[in-house]
């Protein structure tokens, strides 16, 4: 298990959503970390991804011309 | 000019101008990003913590990094990297086209991390994080 801390965070939310966040929240406290974790862990492979992908030089060619 | 449909026929003005409600270059291929992303994070989150315990040892282990002085960037940089070996990718022409027929089928698996691509290619700027 890794080492875990406390994060306060204020959203402004449309009210029937912040209410919805509310109850989730009391019915299952661990699903909003749960969703931050896979929000997170997208923003992070897409950062990755970004650093490390290149497109090729051709790529502002068109698909046809290219495969002609 | 990126990339077009094939056997798209050339606009009003017989050019290969950008066309009026084209996406840019830079929003396609960041939306190109942003879609691989998504279908990398689907399989690392369905992996179990053993088994994304183990991919991160083998990855740490090759780069010659220590894994326990790994932060959450650098331990997803390593994830990813193994990712990219397993989970097949569309190549970005082949996507493009697809993405340029069928946005609606695209549009929903987007969060949104695109824009943030697209305005820094816009102001020059490369990536948030190394």
């Amino acid at each position: 298990m890794p080492d875990t801390r406390a994060v306060e965070l204020v959203l402004q939310l449309p009210a029937d959503m912040a209410e919805s966040v509310e109850e989730v929240t009391l019915r299952d406290p661990e699903y909003l970390g749960r969703l931050i974790r896979v929000g997170l862990a997208r923003r992070a492979v897409f950062q990755e991804l970004r650093r490390s992908l290149t497109f090729p030089a051709t790529t502002d060619s068109l698909p046809a011309e290219r495969s002609a | 000019m990126g990339p077009r449909l094939r056997n798209e026929p050339e606009d009003r003005n017989g050019g290969t101008g950008p066309r009026p409600g084209r996406p840019s270059d830079a929003e396609l291929r960041a939306k190109y990003l942003e879609y691989c992303s998504a279908r990398l994070s689907e399989v690392f989150l369905s992996l179990s913590d053993e088994h994304t315990y183990r991919i991160l040892e083998e990855a740490a282990g090759e780069a010659g990094e220590d894994l326990a002085s790994l932060g959450f960037q650098s331990k997803m940089r390593l994830v990813t990297g193994k990712l990219r070996t397993s989970v097949p990718l569309p190549d970005f022409d082949a996507w493009a086209e697809e993405y340029l027929r069928h946005p609606e089928r695209f549009e929903p698996m987007l969060l949104g991390l695109w824009k943030d691509a697209v305005e820094s290619d816009e102001d020059g700027g490369g990536t948030e994080e190394a």
